[in-house]
């Protein structure tokens, strides 16, 4: 994971540090942290998984730098961290996905952390069979599945349809823990996909409609709650 | 001849009196005049060539023609009065003439031309009055209380009372059963449809009270609530007096004595404590703002870190005290399991935001391998109900626990 600290007071970049340091030491996970106290040496073409900014940087603001650095690196995580809570909903704007306040309590951060990192996991997760196509397939590109006449259909984001011979039970499983939830019996629909919904049908990001029966509202609902629990 | 004039007249009399409780006209009185003039014009008409019986039928039909032309309500609620009224008519006229035919002859009775018709009608007519005079009381008190959505129901037992009776003898029950039974059986139905609409009007009354009570009790407690918190508010407002001045007595020792380190660290340490504590009271839901105020002595002395993060400030949906129920357990619930944790695992966040027509909120707290406290869950579930939201609890890590409600929310 690479990861950048924005953060004028060396004190509190240190401090940060450190929590990250804990936080991948027990949780597994390879990292590089790149620590700049000034933006003028914020190398923006480079590609950062999660970055840690301070608002108030010299006299530079972070939410300005933090739109430059989305332009260049559109699924990074930023992570506002500030001594003003003022800062906390201007986030927002940049897309933000957390913020701390200074001094950052560990216990806090771990549990925010967590959910942070269950973004990044689900962000790069992809699965390959021959069968399908010969190229890597990331969740995040799956819009929904649909079974038709004993196909199955992965319609993404960007591409045609794909076409497999396997039945929904499969995808269910391959999908268990990432996000998807099964809104009708023939259909499956990737909640990171899903820009709104009423009682009978769901909206995804690419206007399509996938319909939402009454049997399985309920469990798509609480599927769906737990997917807020994640992103937000 | 005279008499169906009467009788028409007495008729129209009544059922404009009837109406007129219910339903408003939006056109001029000397129209209404016009109308019934040409009415009473084609009813004698009727009469006089086709008999009483089809005169009688176009009287009602000249009535609902009239609801129809002359008043704006819904096709429903013109039904509905119409056809109380010729609920009532009928009954009226039924009770009438089982009654008198046990002392007068029956085709007197039934003649148009004589005056035992007349004095039938305008006994007929004095009993409609009495009925309509009920029902309008009835319906003006079903305004007043709150009826339950079967309220309808009442009117089962009188409709198929007078269907029943229509259905053995064609109103006239003295044809089938002798003049007592006649007279038991009509003075008894007629009894039994009174008592039952009183005792339904009384519990109506309970019901009523009942809400009002509620109702009462809901605002007593919000006044109570009210009273603590200004006590609260109070104490808040010395206690920070009070701590202002022992801070400022520090700074003035440390700065008389020349420890200029001691008194960086001592004013650093203050600012701190201060951001933090105005970050969660400062969540822009006022009622969260008192409710942590309140909590304030135990967040602080029992090292809890709060984070608040209200995108969605909107709780309009809930009544006031709702909110305050759903806060307060909800604070509690995370409080609570917290302070189960060693210090320095101590966390809540909470957080509320609108996302597809719903109000989220989450909560995210430390909790002790399992979450305890399940009674004030079950509060808060309630309240979620109530509002028709929905709640899920993420119980996945052994050290946290997150609880996510959302409620239906329309732009």
């Amino acid at each position: 994971m690479n990861v950048l600290i924005v953060d004028d007071n060396t004190i509190d970049a240190n401090r940060l540090y450190k929590l990250l340091y804990d936080f991948f030491y027990s949780n597994h996970i390879e990292y590089k942290v790149q620590i700049v106290n000034n933006v003028n040496d914020i190398k923006l073409d480079n590609e950062y998984d999660l970055i840690f900014l301070d608002i108030e940087i010299n006299n530079s603001n972070g939410i300005c730098v933090a739109k430059e650095l989305r332009k260049f690196n559109k699924n990074t995580r930023i992570i506002i961290v500030s001594n003003y809570e003022k800062y906390s909903l201007e986030g927002y704007k940049v897309q933000a996905n957390r913020y701390f306040l200074k001094p950052v309590n560990p216990a806090e951060f771990n549990a925010e952390m967590s959910d942070v990192l269950k973004q990044y996991i689900l962000q790069n997760k992809y699965f390959m069979d021959n069968k399908l196509c010969n190229h890597k397939i990331y969740y995040r590109d799956i819009l929904y599945i649909e079974i038709l006449q004993r196909h199955s259909y992965i319609y993404l984001s960007n591409d045609d349809p794909i076409i497999s011979l396997y039945p929904l039970k499969y995808w269910i499983e391959v999908f268990k823990d990432a996000y998807f939830a099964q809104s009708h019996k023939s259909f499956i629909v990737n909640l990171q996909n899903v820009s709104s919904f009423n009682s009978n049908e769901i909206n995804l990001i690419n206007n399509k409609k996938v319909p939402l029966s009454r049997k399985y509202k309920e469990s798509f609902l609480k599927q769906y709650q737990l997917f807020l629990d994640v992103l937000v | 001849m005279i008499n169906i004039l009467i009788t028409y007249v007495i008729q129209i009399v009544l059922f404009h009196y009837y109406i007129s409780h219910f339903l408003h006209s939006f056109r001029k009185t000397g129209y209404i005049y016009f109308f019934y003039i040409v009415g009473l014009f084609i009813v004698v008409s009727m009469n006089l060539f086709m008999g009483i019986q089809i005169s009688s039928i176009f009287m009602y039909v000249l009535n609902i023609v009239y609801v129809i032309i002359f008043f704006k309500e819904s096709i429903l609620n013109k039904i509905l009065y119409v056809g109380s009224f010729l609920v009532i008519a009928s009954v009226s006229e039924m009770l009438t003439v089982d009654t008198l035919m046990i002392f007068l002859d029956n085709k007197l009775l039934i003649d148009p031309l004589s005056n035992y018709y007349l004095m039938g009608m305008i006994v007929s007519s004095i009993i409609e009055f009495f009925f309509l005079y009920i029902f309008i009381k009835f319906m003006k008190f079903k305004d007043i209380v709150q009826v339950p959505k079967y309220f309808w129901m009442i009117f089962l037992l009188p409709f198929f009372t007078i269907i029943l009776i229509k259905s053995i003898s064609g109103f006239a029950l003295i044809s089938k059963v002798n003049q007592i039974e006649s007279l038991a059986i009509s003075i008894g139905l007629l009894i039994a449809n009174i008592g039952i609409l009183y005792i339904f009007s009384i519990t109506l009354e309970n019901f009523d009270a009942k809400n009002k009570m509620e109702i009462a009790l809901q605002k007593e407690k919000l006044a109570t609530l009210n009273y603590e918190l200004l006590i609260k508010q109070n104490d808040s407002h010395y206690r920070v007096l009070h701590d202002t001045r022992n801070q400022l007595s520090t700074i003035m020792t440390l700065a008389h004595d020349g420890e200029y380190k001691k008194l960086k660290l001592y004013t650093y340490n203050l600012y701190r404590n201060i951001t933090k504590t105005l970050t969660y009271t400062l969540t822009g839901v006022p009622l969260l703002n008192l409710l942590l105020d309140n909590m304030l002595n135990d967040i602080n002395y029992k090292d809890i870190n709060i984070k608040t993060q209200f995108e969605n400030k909107d709780f309009d949906f809930m009544d006031i005290y709702d909110q305050m129920i759903l806060f307060k357990n909800i604070l509690l619930l995370a409080m609570n399991n917290s302070l189960m944790c060693k210090e320095e695992e101590r966390f809540i966040i909470i957080k509320s935001f609108k996302l597809n027509n719903q109000i989220h909120i989450i909560v995210h707290m430390s909790i002790n391998l399992k979450l305890e406290y399940m009674d004030i869950v079950l509060m808060i579930e309630k309240i979620t109900d109530k509002y028709l939201g929905s709640y899920t609890l993420d119980l996945n890590n052994i050290n946290t626990c997150k609880l996510i409600l959302s409620f239906p929310y329309n732009n």
